[in-house]
């Protein structure tokens, strides 16, 4: 077993009776790290930028691209118009087929001949192709690219692609998911070694600061936990084999869990009045974080799981 | 700053170029192996307002303790209770007892430090640390504390930028 190995873990919060749903949270940690927040920003085909030797449908919502020899037919988007800087690209597209061969698509940046990605389209129906996540370098326009031009003049035979829209989801690391409900789920891919045994979840309070992991069966993919509003929790999960061999930890995800929806109020004990009573019980908690038996959640204002200087701010501003 | 071993000192935060000033909070780190924070019978940090806040007779509430009660790093709250104007110009914030407790050299410094107005939007602002030196013999365990304790102070000031 090697010590780094290529598993994803997904953060989610589920829908139903238990949880609410959030965005689509995943993080990858097959060497192109990156978490997807769920923002996405959808590019029509239509309204992107094209070389020559390409048809814009317009009433159909689509680009067919349809090559010439030594001269590549692209769309692209201008290094200014890129929604994210970092980004999984997926591209709605329909392939052509001719001579049992079908469309290749490709991406670059700025330069149409070095290709970082390539793709068959191998339907003729509209599907979704997932390009991967990219960083765009500073400056650089994208490119989708028709790489593989086929005509086949004795039957007609003719290989092209069509393109209907493009759809940027924003990725970067580290990304902090803020999420509602009071259990979420920690859901991750399956390592693809054969002697893995299990996998081992850790969950913390501070980042890189982990209790004793769960253990889970070589089945699981997902682990269900309850959190507490207000709190901030670290995830990370790891792969063991049958000879206890652990792998490295897969990146940290964080959680955010929304806290309840309180009224800020400084009046502690709920008798009509901020008094010397509260501000004792405030002074109490200070410096504590909620890892600590004098933290108390009514004082922790900014639920932050410290109870600081800017609580006693707002404790202040709200003692009348 | 030299001092003596079981030497304490005053660690006087004062601010200077200030504009719109409410509250403070701050974080102070000390290395715990040389400097000891001296708590009072509550368990708090031994800590005095400055007068910064106060002018007025403006009513402050001053809170420092060690975070969830472990020595290196002291959690502050200074601020103006109710709705007082904001304070300007340059004062003394606070001070805050240390004792040194080992031989060696270590910073005192500020950690998420803010600065902020009466609608609690933080002021930029720049903080300084503060070198220590401790001398003397480190002594691993001591059941008799020396009667003699002198007490020395240590200025910090805080530089309101803009």
């Amino acid at each position: 077993m090697q010590p780094q190995r290529h598993f994803s873990a997904t953060l989610a919060v589920c829908t139903g009776m238990i949880m609410e749903l959030g965005a689509a949270l995943t993080l990858h940690c097959d060497g192109a790290l990156w978490a997807q927040t769920g923002n996405s920003v959808t590019v029509p085909a239509i309204v992107m930028m094209h070389s020559s030797d390409v048809t814009v449908f317009n009433e159909d919502n689509y680009v067919m691209l349809y090559d010439k020899p030594n001269r590549k037919t692209y769309l692209y988007i201008p290094a200014s118009a890129l929604p994210f800087a970092k980004f999984r690209l997926v591209v709605e597209a329909a392939g052509q087929s001719g001579d049992n061969r079908w469309p290749n698509l490709a991406l670059a940046f700025n330069d149409t001949t070095k290709i970082l990605k390539e793709i068959t389209v191998n339907s003729s129906a509209y599907q979704s192709y997932d390009l991967g996540v990219f960083s765009a370098p500073a400056g650089a326009a994208l490119y989708l690219i028709f790489t593989n031009d086929y005509y086949n003049p004795v039957n007609t035979a003719d290989v092209n692609l069509k393109i209907r829209q493009s759809i940027f989801i924003s990725a970067a690391q580290d990304t902090l998911f803020v999420v509602k409900g009071q259990q979420l789920k920690l859901a991750w891919n399956r390592s693809g070694e054969k002697d893995v045994a299990g996998y081992r979840i850790y969950q913390g309070l501070e980042p890189g600061k982990y209790g004793s992991p769960i253990e889970v069966s070589k089945d699981s993919t997902s682990h269900l936990f309850n959190v507490s509003l207000g709190f901030k929790y670290y995830f990370a999960v790891a792969a063991y084999d049958t000879a206890q061999n652990q792998s490295a930890l897969s990146p940290e995800i964080i959680a955010q869990v929304l806290p309840p929806d309180i009224t800020l109020s400084s009046d502690f004990n709920k008798d009509g009045k901020c008094d010397s009573f509260d501000v004792t019980f405030f002074t109490n908690t200070f410096g504590s974080t909620c890892t600590s038996a004098r933290y108390k959640r009514v004082a922790d204002f900014n639920s932050d799981c410290k109870i600081d200087g800017i609580d006693q701010l707002i404790f202040s501003k709200n003692c009348k | 700053m030299n001092l003596n071993l079981y030497d304490e000192f005053w660690f006087k935060v004062k601010i200077q170029s200030a504009k719109r000033v409410h509250g403070i909070a701050c974080q102070i780190l000390y290395p715990p192996d040389i400097l000891e924070a001296v708590l009072d019978d509550s368990g708090s940090v031994k800590v005095q307002p400055g007068t910064f806040l106060s002018q007025n007779n403006t009513l402050t509430m001053l809170n420092a303790w060690l975070e969830d009660d472990k020595p290196g790093k002291i959690i502050v709250g200074l601020n103006k209770m109710g709705e007082a104007p904001e304070s300007a110009g340059a004062g003394s914030l606070f001070d805050v007892l240390f004792r040194c407790v080992g031989v060696g050299q270590g910073d005192i410094r500020f950690s998420q430090a803010q600065i902020y107005d009466t609608a609690i939007q933080a002021e930029p602002s720049q903080w300084t640390s503060a070198s220590v030196q401790v001398t003397g013999i480190n002594i691993v365990s001591v059941d008799i504390v020396p009667r003699s304790i002198t007490r020395r102070e240590i200025d910090v000031t805080l530089q309101i930028e803009g």
